[in-house]
């Protein structure tokens, strides 16, 4: 529907004569805020100190205590009464201090280990719900209760991209996680806010490639259709949105030639390659998604999600651990690494997170295993402004309460949101008569980790 | 876009909902609270903002209800009690005839503090009762820390003000006026809207020419373009009542039913799955799209359609024998479609009736119930009571069970009661429609803050009682749905009717005369046009709800039939097109480009295909980790294509189709770059092009004929020369190109003509509507 005030905008945008003006076959220039391109990048409330966010989220919710909060005391604990029918278990790893704070973190993630000095560990988050669907979607949106846009969908609608060639806001999922797309849904926003899907391998984005039986006439193709659609533009020069349809063609044309060059990883050295344990005919590991986020982000994608395929819901079998952390460690490791040696680390903000922790504890039935745990994990972020070699929060002995800072996924959100230069309580969207917000009535930014 | 100010009204805080602080009495149906804006802004003393923030939440979770409930029925207005007013901070510090109420930070000091602790019952405020301590606690807690107030709130308004909104007086029968540009005039809608054109200072455009005019309505009421020989026919009829034939023919097409049906499927929230954390399949869901389009198409009276959706089930059960009957049941799936979460049967079962409760809230009555699940609504007249009062008739119902991860069996599934003469392709006899519960539990007690954990006073089942102080007679064998059901669908609940014949005006015009087509509260949209949204309520309930009837009326109007042609003066006087100067353009919708792409490419196939591929229903074993999802691919309308909650289908996502997990008011209208590569690059595109291609070779082998064809069925014109020429010179370049790229003569031909077809089938003249 248009409705009055979107005409407005438009009515107040050059955009007419824009689109009717634009050869078509080049490829459209950066729009800028008073363009035709409903991305155009906006300014934030404040001076951000990240321009972009790297997202890692790991499924099925990862161990804290077999991860970035080791618990020397879960030995001493190890095999005792933790009540109802549990007992307490010690991680199969051994830990390090890493970094020149000398914090602790489990031998299954020496890479990352490496790379603490630039790394703020959240070790007091915790979230509402303790189920795969609904944490998932309370990690994206703050909530489970209704289906609402997530944290990607908001950076972009506040953002917008400052590459018109690209999406603002893509999601690197080769498996789907749990609740599906809800996770980069737009819902209520406008509908470019939504996460474009990429999956690793022959089409990254849907209908991304041309017919190779007609892809070499494909652009006398779209000249006929800009000639159409320009002729019937000229009797009807008032509706901007059949000038931003014909926009929306070159823009596609602009997707279609540009999307390639940032999945064709040829121009890398191979000094970076390894630097992400990946090899030359790589187009699919987790490592190969770090990379691809990479140069994304330095192409201007303002919201870059990577999911990782594997499920850290390891209620029995914690040695599964071992896979998972190898396949993303280095990876990770690799892409801090690689942001930190081209400058780009300080304005970009890479976040790791999970659905939930791990219970320091195993039914007794299961003594290899830890569930579902969302009183106390831990997430991170490095770069984009947040304080590195710093650990914000703590649990007790075991890695089972919180004892210092809690951080709730609101306040997690709160301060990304900080980061990127918003007042998370200002950033809102008028829908159904109310005002949402990404922190629904709550948030506080955790000061504390800001550099 | 971007609002700076933050008016926040989400429910969800990080306890989940936010709490009101329990109400020892019974409030009074009519006065208690409500507020008008509630602002999160930093405190004029610059605390820190998460400080700010916290005082914020204290005040709207504690404070403002407190006041609310206790205070604001004496001490709001013009003439307040004592001469204080207790909604604003200024208020409460100048204080009213016994001095300051209030003095920031000394609650020793404040008299509200006196006057809520005294032990002196004279002066004791409230006078019918006395504060709980914890209640005395937060207010002291709220003036020690600041007594904050948002900054940019608003003055509270009195429930006398509230209830004496637009939307909540009677419908009454409004005489159309004598307007001044009478001879424009063809009805006695266009009667209202000349009026509004003279207010506006607008002159209405041209009227819009035949072959505009019938593929509009075409589209408009069938979602399909019109054939080349309607088209042809209609130009030629030079009888009076040529337009009018033209829509009695379309009203009593099949595919009438199939588009408006969709529409009010937008706001059943319809899909063909649960919404659990699996997704589970529900095959028999399409029983109850199929109940709403037969309705639609043999025009039941719309009281009758709600009613029976609401509490079909009730009717049948009184007269199982009715030929009705089943048709009655399945119409429940209404209710039986609200949204499932969790892992387990009815997990967060609070949360499904509130979807039910949301969904007739702004389907049926324009207003967003919803809102007093946690608290009494902040704008509008709903109260906590109200809320849970409708609660009541939904947890006396049982609603069914399609399965999921922890419970794999399905159950509660409603036994059809008419056994013979049934649509031999379905499932089984078993709808997905609600049941009376077996064992009845009566009224429902209020969740406090919308826990379930945290009950209040026993709420009674009634109406919204701004529109009805009355209560239903139920009987004592009944969850009183019905009674519910016969309230909303009276001919005198202007909301209802209202609502109604808004929405239909909506999709006729692509804006509603109230815009909020799903919110007549007060925060929602004024009406453009007031007295002709009576006038059409009022014309609707004396005939019979009738939908058809409801068309007529509106298509045979002068305003309908305008021109979408722009006019330099009228835009700077009405640039929104507020008073309907002209039609206002509209892209198609999802299904409307589909199924007018398998239509002019003569692969649309007629029917409903039939039953969705699901596995059988006794293999429906789906988890978290592998929860249901599927596209059922068919070349059918997309109405009966098959829709997950979870994943949206991928097509009728990119065109902005309906949100299947929430009742969706009116179809938004996105441009992006991926529809663009939707249509370069997609195999259905191909496809299309191709069979598009070849009805043109198979109606003529002249290029120039099969080019005036192409144009006119896409666009129900003829190409002008310099279109035809340019086509022609395509045809060549293509085919040249492809011959030098090493194509054979013959196959260089065929993808010449297939990208033209696709060139035409993306062209903009054929996706929008003037």
């Amino acid at each position: 529907m248009k409705s009055s005030l979107s005409r407005r905008l438009l009515m107040s945008s050059g955009l007419r004569a824009g689109a009717a003006c634009s050869m078509f076959g080049m490829l459209p220039q950066l729009a800028t805020a008073d363009s035709t391109n409903p991305l155009a990048p906006r300014q934030p409330h404040f001076e951000p100190k990240a321009k972009r966010v790297i997202l890692l989220f790991m499924p099925g919710g990862a161990s804290h205590v077999d991860g970035f909060d080791p618990k020397p005391g879960l030995a001493a604990a190890h095999g005792q009464d933790a009540g109802r029918s549990r007992v307490y278990t010690n991680s199969l790893w051994g830990h390090h201090r890493c970094g020149s704070a000398g914090t602790l973190v489990s031998d299954l993630f020496p890479h990352i280990g490496s790379c603490m000095d630039d790394i703020c560990l959240f070790r007091s988050m915790h979230g509402d719900k303790g189920d795969h669907f609904e944490a998932t979607l309370s990690m994206h949106s703050g909530t489970m209760a209704e289906a609402l846009p997530g944290i990607g969908a908001w950076v972009s609608y506040g953002l917008g991209t400052e590459n018109a060639n690209l999406p603002s806001h893509v999601v690197f999922a080769e498996a789907l996680p749990y609740a599906g797309a809800q996770s980069w849904d737009s819902n209520f926003l406008p509908a470019y806010h939504q996460g474009t899907r990429i999956v690793p391998g022959k089409e990254p984005i849907s209908n991304l490639n041309a017919d190779p039986a007609t892809a070499a006439m494909q652009s006398r193709e779209l000249q006929l259709l800009q000639q159409l659609n320009a002729r019937h533009l000229q009797s009807r020069t008032d509706d901007l949105t059949l000038a931003a349809r014909m926009y929306s063609f070159e823009a596609a044309v602009g997707l279609q030639q540009k999307a390639p060059e940032v999945f064709d990883m040829s121009d890398e050295s191979d000094a970076t390659m390894a630097l992400y344990g990946i090899k030359r005919d790589d187009t699919k590991s987790f490592g190969w998604q770090c990379l691809a986020a990479r140069r994304m982000s330095e192409r201007g994608v303002r919201f870059i999600e990577v999911i990782d395929k594997g499920n850290w819901d390891a209620h029995s079998n914690m040695k599964g651990y071992s896979k998972l952390a190898g396949n993303t460690d280095q990876a990770i490791a690799g892409l801090l690494k690689d942001l930190k040696q081209r400058g780009q680390l300080d304005e970009t903000l890479v976040v790791w997170c999970t659905e939930f922790g791990r219970t320091p504890s195993a039914k007794k039935t299961a003594m290899d295993g830890r569930d579902h745990y969302k009183d106390a994990f831990t997430c991170w972020m490095a770069g984009g402004g947040v304080k590195g070699g710093y650990v914000h929060g703590a649990t007790d002995d075991v890695g089972e309460k919180i004892v210092e800072n809690p951080v709730h996924i609101h306040d997690f959100h709160a301060t990304i949101m900080h980061l990127l230069g918003f007042d998370h309580t200002k950033l809102t969207y008028h829908f159904s008569g109310r005002d949402y917000r990404l922190t629904g009535l709550a948030g506080n930014v955790v000061e504390a980790a800001i550099a | 876009m971007l609002r700076l100010i933050a008016e926040v009204h989400r429910c969800q805080s990080r306890t989940g909902f936010l709490t009101t602080s329990t109400c020892p009495s019974v409030i009074n149906r009519q006065i208690a609270g409500f507020l008008l804006g509630i602002t999160l802004a930093l405190g004029a003393v610059c605390p820190a903002p998460s400080r700010a923030d916290e005082r914020a939440e204290f005040f709207e979770s504690k404070i403002r209800p407190l006041l609310l409930q206790n205070c604001a029925e004496c001490h709001t207005g013009k003439t307040p009690e004592g001469d204080l007013r207790i909604d604003s901070a200024a208020a409460l510090t100048k204080g009213g005839m016994g001095g300051p109420a209030v003095v920031a930070n000394n609650p020793s000091a404040s008299l509200l503090i006196r006057r809520v602790t005294t032990d002196d019952e004279d002066t004791l405020m409230p006078p019918d009762k006395r504060l709980s301590q914890a209640q005395v606690a937060d207010l002291q807690k709220w003036i020690t820390d600041g007594a904050f107030w948002p900054a940019e709130d608003q003055e509270w308004t009195t429930a006398e003000d509230r209830a004496a909104h637009w939307a909540f007086q009677p419908v009454r029968p409004v005489a159309p006026p004598e307007a001044s540009g009478a001879e424009w005039c063809q009805t006695d809608i266009d009667k209202f809207i000349a009026v509004g054109h003279t207010e506006r200072s607008v002159r209405p455009v041209a009227a819009a020419d035949r072959r505009t005019l019938i593929r509009r309505a075409t589209l408009d009421l069938t979602g399909l373009p019109p054939a080349i020989e309607d088209v042809d026919a209609f130009v030629a009829d030079e009888s009076p009542d040529a337009f009018a034939k033209v829509i009695d023919r379309l009203l009593a097409s099949t595919a009438y039913g199939e588009r408006w049906g969709r529409h009010w499927l937008d706001q059943a929230r319809y899909a063909d799955t649960s919404g659990d954390g699996t997704d589970t399949p529900i095959p028999e869901a399409r029983y109850y799209r199929d109940y709403v389009i037969g309705a639609i198409n043999a025009d039941m009276p719309y009281n009758q359609f709600l009613i029976e959706q609401i509490a079909g089930d009730i009717l049948a059960k009184q007269n199982p024998t009715d030929p009705r009957a089943n048709d009655q049941i399945i119409a429940t799936g209404y209710i039986a479609l609200s949204r499932r979460f969790g892992n387990s049967a009815f997990a967060e079962m609070n949360l499904i009736v509130d979807d039910t409760i949301d969904t007739i809230g702004k389907s049926v009555l324009g207003l967003t119930l919803g809102c007093a699940r946690c608290h009494h609504h902040k704008f509008d007249p709903v109260t906590s009571e109200d809320y849970y009062g409708i609660y009541g008739y939904f947890d006396n119902t049982q609603y069914p069970h399609a399965g999921t991860e922890h419970q794999k069996d399905r159950n509660y599934f409603v036994s059809l009661t008419q056994r013979d003469n049934w649509p031999n392709n379905y499932e089984s006899l078993e709808a997905w429609a609600v049941s009376d519960k077996a064992k009845l539990t009566g009224d429902t007690k209020i969740m406090v803050g919308g826990d379930m954990n945290q009950r209040g006073d026993v709420a009674k089942r009634g109406f919204l009682s701004v529109l009805s102080e009355d209560f239903p007679e139920i009987p004592a064998d009944s969850s009183g749905r019905l009674q519910f059901a016969e309230w909303l669908a009276s001919d005198d609940n202007p909301l209802t009717t209202r609502v109604t014949v808004n929405r239909v005006w909506q999709y006729h015009f692509g804006r509603g005369i109230v815009e909020s087509s799903s919110n007549f509260g007060l925060q929602g949209s004024k009406p453009t046009h007031p007295e002709l949204l009576d006038w059409l309520a009022d014309d609707f309930v004396n005939h019979r709800w009738s939908l058809k009837h409801l068309h007529r009326q509106i298509m045979l109007s002068a305003v309908y039939q305008l021109s979408s042609q722009t006019d330099d003066d009228n835009l700077k006087q009405d640039e929104a097109n507020t008073g309907y100067w002209r039609f206002d353009r509209r892209r198609m919708d999802a299904e409307t480009i589909r199924d007018s792409l398998l239509a002019v490419s003569l692969t649309l196939e007629p029917g409903d295909g039939g039953r969705h591929p699901f596995k059988p229903t006794n293999e429906l074993k789906y988890s978290q980790g592998r929860p249901f999802y599927a596209v059922f691919d068919h070349k059918h309308r997309s109405v009966y294509l098959m829709i997950t909650r979870l994943q949206k289908h991928p097509f009728l996502a990119l065109f902005d189709g309906a949100d299947p997990n929430k009742t969706t008011d009116n179809r938004r209208e996105s441009t992006v770059a991926l529809q663009a590569l939707y249509m370069m690059n997609s195999p259905f595109l191909k496809e299309t092009a191709a069979a598009f291609a070849k009805r043109l070779q198979e109606f003529s082998s002249d290029p120039e004929a099969r080019i005036r064809h192409a144009y006119e069925v896409t666009t129900s014109r003829q190409p002008q020369s310099d279109e035809l020429n340019n086509s022609l010179t395509f045809l060549k370049d293509y085919q040249t190109g492809m011959k030098e790229l090493g194509k054979p003569d013959a196959e260089a031909e065929q993808l010449a003509w297939n990208s033209l077809a696709r060139v035409l089938l993306s062209s903009s003249e054929f996706l929008y509507i003037d």
